[in-house]
């Protein structure tokens, strides 16, 4: 461990750590980073507000990526569209029983589990609540990561689209539902990104 | 409020919580965390460039030839066909959904072989350590930590293992040179970025 001699934050010592390449150098108004040239702040600017806005886009996009058909699968021209849940039990019905619980996971736990997150660590650093903040520290950073695994859903459409093409008998159409919800997994990641762990600790 | 007495240059504040602390002289391979959130501070690696300029030079063979070397046979009802992983794209811009070509090309050519490309570049600046080279090595660092959140590589392949699955029941799938090449090239973009921390390079650079 390195060693900290008093419990001082770089805010309260008039310090600012670079966002991009966290480089420590004295913050005043109007400044850019000695380092990497990046706008200098001691948090995130708005970071509580853009985080709510891309959180709330990505929930409205949340609908219509789950009640529209993600493709539309063609054999001998009959028509069928898969929905993401409807996608998820076929593969359970398959016996497909690990590939189920990924894509269940990746499309419908992480989601709604980011959203819950991001949602309830924005309200606690409104409400000005200080929690266990090193698990609220580490929830966030597990969050950030897993996100962009979601997209899982979308690549398997892409490849789908462009590998039953080649085999000639049945094919395969994106549906709504696959832009809907790859612009649901962008708007978290957005969402994610905005977000300052360090206005948490701010609370202490 | 700035307290004047305080040697800026030898501390580092938590990205996570802020918190100051004194910069101690790390062992090579060893890591510091915040005392108070646990997270990483920084860490010692000391031929980190080198390992990940050769790490990123083998990367680049590999993108190559898993998108020009057949990547898997599908075998519907004797209806056989190989696939080239770039062929995706062009079957893709095939359809009149020009965001899905968008999506296509951007996650699976652009950003994966744009990263791989100015690491090579930054990586081998730093390496032969020549001064024009070195010069344009603050953008580049700034342009892949931009680009970087959305390498997806890792989660392609996922998505590639799952399409086999669902279309194990309609068609036999014979996996080729291409996917191999894929599957290493992923192992070896996970193993780069537990191994380099940006600030490391960072560091490199204010030497030059």
């Amino acid at each position: 461990m390195a060693g900290h001699r008093q419990a001082l934050t770089a805010r309260q010592a008039g310090l600012a750590a670079c966002h991009v390449c966290g480089k420590l150098q004295p913050c005043t108004a109007e400044r850019h980073c000695v380092r990497c040239g990046s706008r200098l702040y001691q948090r995130k600017p708005f970071s509580v507000q853009r985080s709510w806005a891309f959180l709330v886009t990505a929930l409205i996009l949340y609908v219509p990526a789950n009640l529209y058909p993600i493709m539309t699968t063609a054999t001998l021209g009959e028509k069928d569209d898969n929905t993401i849940i409807g996608g998820i039990i076929l593969l359970w019905s398959m016996k497909s029983y690990p590939v189920a619980v990924i894509v269940f996971v990746a499309s419908i736990v992480i989601p709604l589990l980011k959203f819950l997150v991001i949602s309830l660590l924005l309200l606690a650093i409104w409400k000005g609540h200080s929690g266990r903040l090193s698990q609220q520290t580490r929830l966030f950073r597990f969050i950030e990561y897993i996100g962009p695994w979601s997209m899982i859903d979308v690549f398997v459409v892409i490849l789908l689209v462009a590998l039953i093409r080649f085999g000639g008998i049945a094919s395969v159409l994106p549906g709504p539902a696959a832009m809907a919800f790859a612009g649901m997994v962008i708007a978290t990641m957005l969402s994610a990104i905005s977000f300052d762990t360090r206005l948490l600790w701010d609370n202490e | 409020m700035l307290k004047q007495n305080l040697p800026v240059d030898d501390l580092i504040a938590c990205h996570s919580c802020d918190l100051l602390h004194d910069r101690t002289t790390l062992g090579d391979g060893e890591k510091a965390w915040c005392s108070r959130c646990g997270s990483l501070l920084y860490r010692t690696n000391n031929n980190a460039i080198e390992m990940s300029l050769a790490l990123t030079i083998a990367s680049l063979l590999l993108f190559l030839f898993a998108h020009l070397l057949p990547f898997l046979s599908i075998d519907i009802d004797g209806n056989k066909s190989t696939i080239y992983l770039i062929s995706t794209i062009d079957s893709l811009s095939q359809l009149d959904n020009i965001l899905m070509v968008i999506a296509g090309a951007l996650f699976l050519v652009v950003i994966p072989l744009g990263v791989l490309l100015l690491d090579l570049l930054l990586l081998s600046a730093l390496y032969s350590n020549r001064r024009p080279l070195t010069l344009f090595a603050r953008q580049l660092l700034l342009l892949i930590g931009r680009v970087a959140p959305w390498n997806m590589l890792e989660i392609f392949l996922l998505g590639v293992l799952v399409t086999i699955v669902k279309l194990a029941s309609i068609a036999e799938i014979t996996l080729h040179q291409g996917f191999w090449a894929f599957v290493a090239l992923v192992m070896i973009n996970l193993f780069v970025s537990t191994t380099l921390e940006p600030e490391e390079l960072w560091q490199a650079i204010d030497k030059h």
